[in-house]
């Protein structure tokens, strides 16, 4: 399911024209964007927990050339899958 | 840190979007319900701004229980991947997001590289030696006579062991000694003359080479190591001749031609001789290794052609041998500057040469006509020959001992070695020496003209400067230069006593020289110097110039440091004029400063843009001095310095 059906599917649900669902999930994801960078994690039950890591910098090296390079320390968004939705996925999803 | 909630999120959703709150919170749940439905539906789900998530399938592995230590077979499964939208990344690390990833150099590696290289060098010289040998043997194989192999296989054996040291075979005795016998002998001696010259061959021939090469080399290793022996040489050649003959040279001439060359072994035996011969001889030695290559492949030659002759081919195989020690002996000797490893190389590559020879000689044998070709060679030769023997066995010893590839790169690394070195030696006593030759330069300045410190530095600026130049073109010049400076200084400055004095001390060279000295001086305080540099030098400025000259050997200068005296204090008063591109050979003029003007104006004025530091050299002060009004500026007469070093020249 790309974005397009994403959007599609929601507006459906919602009864919205897709622009207007278009733009509340984008008001939504900002939102929850803005939460991110303040280090914040957003729990979602049933499904699973955003939460913003560090990666810690570290040497990397090329396999091919040899090159040895430092990479920087960064932040990223993590996913943790819920125990519920793990265990589903686990065994081939529906269901 | 908190932890947000759908619930939160939809009070924002309330607030931005006026929505219901039961609406913004059906949307949010929605929004997650259709993820969470497509992924298990679709495996994949979309979402722009947020990223994407994807079930991925995970492989059986293998774990252990950490409780129990059994090994636990986990099942493969799927589970839920998320990646990040490329927004949604670059918004969460946008406190990181200056840093960038480094390169790191790596000290370490560079010193393996270069080992690495020599090590390949190293190993590829041997195997070309190797596939020397390994052709020679193929070539007698087929002409192969055994009295006449008996000689020539001791030769070649000989280099044989010498060059692959390393390789080393028990059969291989008996192949040797029949593959020198024939077509070695013509191809062999070329590539060996040719071979120690260029060296530098590698690896062409290694592989093939290698195993017909090893076997050879063992046995003549051995027998070389006693050259003068005659009979163990024969008996060997006797009995193994037929029989080892037959085989070992069969499979070396083929292996030789595979790799190498192309069909027939005689002819391919030679090309591939040809090559790794080149190539072992370039690197290895250059100069050295052609003259003794060429001695000794002569040698070699007539003792091939007494084995052909028959009865005597044993004891002229010794002989050969013995030349062919000899002329690596000669060699080894030629070449000592460099190392003893180094000789050890030429020696191994001039014994595959001796060998080759013998090979052919043996050839030219066989066919009449080579016999005396080889005895001329002997002639041409005899003295590698008679030298032989003792050299022959230090030879062998060597080219057992040391393998070529590994001296080539000490030749090399000590020539470099000796270059620094003289270097170092150079920049050493120079930079000892300087330190003193200048101290007596001022010694002797000081001594001369103690009064005069200006005079000094212009005495050595001088010297530095007129180095190049030679006393009379210089004495012209400088009273040339003399003269014109007096002319100025004369009329411009003839009204201060400076001037006075000068003519006083009477003599045309005498005062121009004194002149300029005396401009400086006026520029400062007052008369004194200029008197004191006449007084000092007696009646005439030559003889003061000359014990500056006598002490930096720059005679041709004095007479031009009397002129160049001043612009030479003035360089040495302000680095932007010593810098500059133009020589202050007098006053110009004396303007008088208009109101509100300061001294790099007024210079700006009579001689443009960025000239304002020789009017301040020449009137002492700083370009932001204001000037009262009707003040005096003395405006520099200037003489570009690249003329003035053309006049010179």
């Amino acid at each position: 399911m790309n974005n397009k059906e994403f959007v599609s599917e929601l507006s459906r649900r919602m009864g919205y024209k897709n622009e207007r669902a278009q733009r509340l999930l984008s008001n939504m994801l900002s939102t929850m964007g803005d939460h991110f960078v303040e280090g914040d994690s957003l729990q979602v039950s049933n499904f699973g927990t955003f939460e913003v890591k560090k990666k810690m910098e570290r040497v990397m090296v090329n396999p091919s050339s040899g090159q040895r390079m430092l990479v920087p320390p960064k932040l990223v968004l993590g996913f943790k899958p819920h125990q519920v939705l793990k265990d589903k996925v686990k065994n081939g999803g529906e269901e | 840190m908190a932890k947000l909630t759908l619930h939160d999120l939809a009070n924002v959703l309330i607030e931005n979007n006026d929505l219901e709150p039961d609406e913004a919170e059906k949307f949010v749940f929605s929004v997650f319900d259709i993820i969470h439905e497509a992924i298990n539906k679709d495996h994949l789900v979309k979402v722009k701004g947020l990223g994407t998530f994807k079930v991925i399938d995970v492989n059986p592995r293998e774990s252990v229980n950490v409780n129990t230590g059994e090994r636990v077979l986990i099942e493969g499964h799927s589970k839920v991947s998320f990646t990040p939208d490329s927004t949604m990344k670059e918004l969460i690390n946008k406190p990181f997001a200056d840093f960038e990833t480094i390169v790191l150099n790596d000290g370490v590696n560079f010193p393996e590289e270069p080992s690495e290289t020599l090590m390949e060098l190293k190993d590829e010289p041997d195997e070309a030696v190797t596939a020397e040998p390994q052709t020679v043997q193929e070539i007698p194989a087929p002409a192969i006579e055994e009295q006449t192999m008996d000689a020539p296989v001791e030769t070649p054996v000989e280099i044989l062991s010498e060059a692959p040291v390393e390789i080393l075979s028990e059969t291989p005795v008996e192949a040797p000694v029949e593959i020198p016998v024939e077509a070695p002998v013509e191809t062999p001696v070329e590539i060996l003359s040719e071979a120690p010259v260029e060296i530098p061959v590698e690896t062409p021939v290694k592989t093939p080479l290698k195993t017909p090469f090893e076997a050879v080399v063992e046995t003549p290793a051995d027998i070389l190591g006693e050259p003068e022996v005659e009979t163990p040489v024969e008996e060997v050649v006797e009995a193994p001749a037929e029989d080892v003959v037959e085989t070992p040279v069969e499979a070396p001439a083929e292996d030789v031609v595979e790799t190498p060359v192309e069909a027939p072994a005689e002819d391919v035996v030679e090309t591939p001789v040809e090559v790794p011969a080149e190539d072992v001889v370039e690197t290895p030695v250059e100069t050295p290794a052609e003259d003794v290559v060429e001695t000794p492949v002569e040698a070699p030659a007539e003792d091939v052609v007494e084995a052909s002759v028959e009865a005597p081919v044993e004891e002229q195989v010794a002989e050969a041998k013995e030349n062919s020690d000899e002329t690596g002996k000669t060699e080894s000797q030629e070449i000592p500057n460099a190392v003893i490893q180094n000789i050890a190389l030429q020696e191994e590559i001039p014994y595959n040469e001796d060998s080759n020879e013998k090979v052919s000689q043996p050839v030219a044998s066989s066919e009449n006509d080579l016999v005396e070709l080889v005895q001329n060679e002997e002639e041409t030769t005899p003295e590698a020959t008679t030298q032989s023997d003792s050299f022959y066995e230090e030879e062998v010893y060597m080219g057992k001992n040391y393998n070529p590839s590994k001296v080539k790169p000490k030749k090399t690394w000590w020539r470099w070695a000796i270059a620094i070195l003289f270097g170092v030696f150079i920049g050493f006593f120079l930079g000892f020496y300087l330190p003193e030759i200048t101290k007596f330069i001022e010694a002797v300045k000081s001594g001369n003209f103690n009064k005069e410190d200006n005079y000094n530095v212009t005495v050595y600026e001088n010297a530095d400067l007129a180095a190049i130049d030679s006393i009379a073109a210089i004495d012209s010049l400088a009273a040339a230069a003399a003269d014109s400076a007096a002319r100025d200084s004369a009329v411009k400055v003839v009204a201060d006593s400076v001037a006075q004095s000068l003519q006083e001390i009477s003599g045309n060279r005498k005062t121009s020289e004194v002149k300029p000295s005396d401009k400086p001086s006026e520029v400062k305080p007052s008369e004194k110097p200029s008197d004191a540099k006449p007084s000092e030098k007696p009646s005439d400025a030559k003889s003061s110039v000359k014990p500056t000259e006598t002490q930096s050997s720059v005679k041709p200068s004095k007479e031009k440091s009397s002129s160049m005296l001043t612009y030479l204090k003035y360089e040495e008063m302000d680095s932007r004029v010593r810098t500059g591109a133009y020589y202050i050979m007098g006053v110009a003029k004396v303007v008088k400063a208009r109101e509100g003007d300061n001294v790099s104006r007024v210079s700006r004025r009579y001689l443009g843009d960025g000239m304002s530091c020789y009017v301040e050299v020449l009137n002492g002060m700083k370009g932001s001095d204001v000037l009262k009004e009707g003040q005096e500026i003395k405006i520099p007469e200037l003489v570009l310095k690249r003329s003035l070093k053309k006049n010179k020249q």
